[in-house]
């Protein structure tokens, strides 16, 4: 039963075997959270947003048409269902999600994150959770969930060179803080 | 290719380079050790941000859920046996009615002959224990309205009995 595809479960559920659809909900359970995490700052939110999330594509199930990714329309759900709880709990949107031209400095947070980390890993990745929300979702997205570019910027609704923009601007962050640390021996 | 860029580093580790840019990158690195500098910093940040990991959704998720999808749904619609049930006995009992009362002309003397003493005892054994009461089913259309009445009794107590039970799961929902 695991090999099915998303497609075929879909189908699956759609006959009426709506105990498969646990089978997508442990497929994307994993890597939404992650999203909904880094988005709601509160894993609490985040478990019930990601619950809301799963009935909401279990009732448009009927609705869905696969002319896309189950997992990009999904994202899309997550997403969006994301924005609105952040709005509804009045919490800094504009701040955060407002312009893809907001400027970042990882600056202040660098030298307590680089003296805790134990190694260069760690102290990249925990920069990403400093980077702001949008630049780190699209990380999330194209390094754990593999998306494609094209498939990022449906999910968020920005064009393909913003997502682009967002993609390099944090590469070129970290990179740029790799080189300030001098990790040069570990980049061969 | 005279200075490495941001963007070409970062077509470098998207795979976006041309075969002809790729050429030039590489000339580039050979010439200039800064840009070599850039190009391994670059590829290092691509190779630890593929190490991101996924941060496991909390235990009995998936079960959860289910349960509330399973809450969500609407009750398979169940076969009602009771109501055809009323339904198919009041009909038939129509049906004999009818066919008992244009069957009493009929051209068997013997057999209706029969019937009537048998429905003439019946009466005495009504008249007997019932006594007031013979007289009055005896008449055909008293029986067929008695039916009828009995029929709209039997329905409104089906339909009460099934208002009953969808209140009951209303109820039931709206505590869960």
């Amino acid at each position: 039963m695991k090999n099915l595809s998303d497609s075929e479960i879909i189908e699956s559920v759609k006959r009426g075997n709506q105990a498969d659809y646990s089978l997508l909900i442990d497929r994307y359970k994993d890597r939404a959270f992650s999203l909904l995490k880094r988005m709601l700052k509160d894993p609490m939110d985040a478990e019930e947003v990601l619950q809301d999330c799963f009935l909401k594509a279990f009732n448009s199930l009927k609705n869905f048409r696969q002319d896309a990714k189950f997992s990009t329309w999904f994202y899309k759900i997550t997403y969006n269902t994301a924005l609105t709880t952040i709005a509804s709990k009045k919490r800094q949107i504009e701040k955060e999600m407002s312009s893809i031209d907001e400027h970042f400095d990882l600056g202040k947070y660098d030298n307590e994150i680089y003296s805790k980390a134990e190694n260069v890993e760690q102290y990249v990745l925990k920069m990403v959770d400093k980077l702001p929300t949008r630049h780190a979702l699209v990380l999330i997205l194209f390094y754990i969930d593999s998306m494609s570019m094209n498939e990022i910027s449906q999910v968020m609704g920005l064009s393909l060179v913003n997502v682009k923009v967002l993609l390099h601007r944090s590469r070129n962050s970290l990179r740029d803080l790799l080189l300030k640390h001098n990790y040069q021996e570990e980049m061969a | 290719m005279k200075k490495i860029t941001d963007e070409i580093l970062n077509k470098f580790v998207d795979e976006e380079l041309s075969v002809e840019e790729l050429n030039e990158l590489k000339e580039l690195i050979a010439q200039d050790e800064e840009a070599l500098r850039l190009l391994k910093a670059h590829k290092f940040a691509d190779r630890i941000l593929h190490k991101l990991s996924v941060t496991p959704a909390p235990k009995n998720f998936t079960e959860r859920v289910m349960d509330k999808i399973y809450l969500l749904m609407p009750a398979k619609p169940r076969k009602n046996h009771f109501f055809y049930g009323v339904i198919g006995t009041f009909i038939l009992g129509i049906v004999g009615v009818f066919v008992y009362i244009f069957s009493l002309p009929a051209s068997e003397p013997d057999s209706s002959s029969k019937t009537v003493s048998i429905i003439n005892e019946a009466q005495e054994f009504i008249g007997k224990n019932v006594g007031r009461f013979s007289s009055f089913l005896s008449n055909d259309t008293i029986l067929i309205v008695g039916s009828f009445l009995t029929f709209i009794l039997l329905l409104g107590g089906y339909f009460m009995v099934s208002s009953h039970k969808s209140f009951k799961q209303n109820i039931d929902k709206f505590i869960h």
